[in-house]
């Protein structure tokens, strides 16, 4: 089999970025004597260079050739000094395709063929056409496969490196756009830093135009920072993928850094969904897997990792699924007491920051009355606030998982299995006591400082002591 | 249910006056610095309030404190403004620690901390026990975590 012949072109302009610069470099260093004969020279050169080059990597392309055989990959390369090389199929670990971004556009893929031990590919095929690199690696695989069950009597039916989950362009330009990094939280910070000294000089000159001028630096800094942290999330998550490994989950991602990592799945302790109001709207979802576990050389280990950095809410379930088998997210909602609760404190603290307004406004005696106004917008603000709020709370007693939904604005659901709690915790505080509210919290192994516990909270105590004696019963039975 | 001892009500008040009386200072300093205010006045009167304050939040804590070795989980109940109620299943004790502060030798008292991989494991403490039942206790605990003890217990 033969390489694809885009590969020529591709590699040929990769080898001359390098041409490029040093063009560049040479010729801002002739800039001084610049003449038309220079230029035809340096062109010349150039043409010539490129030529070579795309000779050359002629030469590679039509040297490369390899074969899939029952129990190895050959390999035959070089164009002066020649190469034989064959992997036994047994020591590849990994078939690896991928891809860069001119590469999907020339629809071309990089197929590394990874071995145990060894952190550089044992081989690496640059570049196959995208159809012929998946035909490889499922090729690769299902005679690995065969070989296996001649060796093992295994039957092993899952694809192992099938990703569970790989995230589409379409999926990453949503993250980047959903995510609020902190990077925007400084530039809101920075920009509101500059804004007020602005603003103090133009209320006196009133000046229409420096007013836009001003509105737009702010919005540019806005717009500047929100774009950085889109770019950075979507290098960050650039083809973001997750392996089912049989006894772990690994993922990949990244564009310039490419990291990989592992998730043990006998360490999960708990799942989590989080959106916030954007995925909510638009139905997605982003899935994080907290683990934890004592391991050999008993220190904890502790951590969340974004496991789908965002998916379709249905798809994301469907995968979660797979790693925890808990069925469908359903919550129960919490009383509606609790509502008027959060409403309670919302208005409370409103009203405090709407008198504090009012009374500073006439210790100075200052004349912008009007904002104090404004501020009773906050009413209606913290109904709407207290009804999210307590909309947004929920818990669910799964077959073997208990589900808590918390937080109104990056919304979480939580799945802990049963068999995963350490201590089973109720709580009431004394404004709880008075609305005759409790809360009940399953602390799991390593969570808390790092990842907030489980917890349904302002649940009717009575409806509290059933939810608690279930869980412990169905905590019980997950042991035996 | 069990209650600790009555001394360590003792136990609380000591060191609740003794935090009344260094807040009392504490307070009182800037008073002493720049007012010239009788400073013995304003430290007595704070600290008969703070005083006041510990003797009725550690009667209520008493009195919110209880415990019970259950069939197979550990039970505690305690706080006065965040009520806790607790479920220590014996599989997940890693282990139990006796511990005797210098005011719980005074009193001739001891305490049990119970650790768990939980997040807050290391809260699990039962205060004011006598020291041969706090061993006792310590004994039952590590032999019914050890009989259930199969699985890493995270």
């Amino acid at each position: 089999m033969k390489l694809s012949r885009k590969s020529i072109l591709y590699r040929a302009i990769q080898s001359s970025g390098s041409l490029a610069l040093v063009l560049v470099f040479t010729g801002s260093f002739s800039l001084k004597n610049f003449s038309l004969a220079m230029i035809a020279v340096v062109a010349l050169l150039a043409g010539l260079t490129l030529g070579l080059t795309f000779l050359w990597q002629y030469l590679v392309w039509k040297n490369y050739t390899f074969s899939i055989e029952p129990d190895s990959v050959k390999i035959k390369h070089g164009v002066l000094r020649k190469h034989d090389r064959e992997i036994p199929l047994g020591r590849i670990q990994n078939v690896d395709v991928k891809r860069n971004i001119v590469q999907r556009v020339l629809n071309i893929a990089q197929l590394n063929l990874e071995t145990a031990g060894g952190s550089t590919s044992e081989a690496s095929f640059r570049y196959l056409e995208i159809d012929d690199a998946r035909d490889i690696q499922e090729e690769i695989r299902s005679r690995k496969k065969g070989e296996n069950m001649e060796k093992a009597g295994e039957t092993k039916k899952e694809k192992q490196d099938e990703p569970v989950y790989e995230i589409t362009d379409k999926e990453i330009i949503l993250l980047g756009i959903a995510s609020t990094d902190k990077r925007v939280l400084g530039g809101v910070f920075a920009a509101m830093a500059i804004f007020p000294a602005f603003l103090g000089g133009l209320m006196e000159s009133s000046d229409l135009g420096a007013l836009t001028g001003v509105t737009v630096i702010f919005t540019g800094i806005l717009f500047f920072t929100w774009i950085s942290s889109t770019v950075s999330v979507i290098l960050k998550f650039w083809g973001f993928r997750l392996h089912d490994r049989g006894e772990s989950l690994e993922y990949e991602r990244g564009l310039l850094n490419r990291s990989e990592g592992n998730i043990p799945k006998e360490k999960i302790q708990k799942l989590s969904f989080e959106e916030n109001p954007v995925k909510r709207l638009l139905g997605y979802s982003t899935l994080k897997i907290e683990t934890a576990g004592y391991s050999p050389t008993q220190t904890m280990e502790k951590g969340a990792e974004a496991a789908i950095p965002l998916s379709k809410k249905s798809e994301i379930i469907e995968i979660a699924n797979k790693v925890e088998n808990f069925g469908e997210i359903q919550v129960n909602d919490i009383p509606k007491r609790a509502r008027k609760r959060y409403a309670s404190r919302y208005l409370i603290i409103s009203l405090i920051i709407i008198s504090g307004g009012f009374i500073s406004n006439s210790l100075i005696q200052s004349n912008y009355t009007s904002l104090n106004y404004l501020s009773f917008i906050l009413v209606p603000l913290a109904l709407i606030a207290s009804h999210l709020k307590w909309k947004n709370k929920g818990y669910g007693l799964n077959e073997n998982h208990f589900v808590t939904m918390n937080g109104f604005w990056n919304r979480k659901t939580m799945i802990t299995p049963y068999y995963r709690i350490q201590n089973l915790i109720e709580s009431e505080t004394v404004i709880q006591r008075y609305w005759d509210l409790s809360t009940i919290t399953l602390d799991t192994a390593g969570s808390g400082r790092v990842i907030e516990n489980a917890t349904a909270v302002d649940l009717d105590p009575v409806e509290l002591e059933e939810v608690k004696s279930e869980v412990y019963r169905r905590f019980q039975n997950s042991l035996k | 249910m069990k209650k600790p001892e009555k001394k360590i009500i003792s136990a609380w008040l000591i060191a609740g006056l003794i935090t009344s009386a260094v807040l009392a200072a504490i307070l009182t300093i800037p008073v002493v610095l720049q007012l010239q205010f009788p400073g013995l006045t304003g430290f007595t009167a704070i600290f008969i309030l703070l005083a006041a304050v510990t003797g009725v939040y550690t009667f209520y804590r008493y009195r919110a404190w209880g415990f019970e070795v259950r069939d197979d989980h550990l039970y505690l109940e305690h706080g006065v403004i965040v009520k806790t109620y607790s479920m220590v299943p014996f599989v997940r004790i890693q282990h139990v620690d006796t511990q005797r502060s210098p005011v719980d030798r005074l009193l001739g008292l001891s305490h049990i901390v119970v650790y768990t991989a939980g997040s807050s494991g290391a809260d699990v403490t039962i205060p004011g026990l006598k020291p041969e039942d706090a061993v006792e206790m310590q004994e039952k605990l590590r032999d019914v975590a050890i009989s259930s003890e199969d699985r890493d217990a995270v």
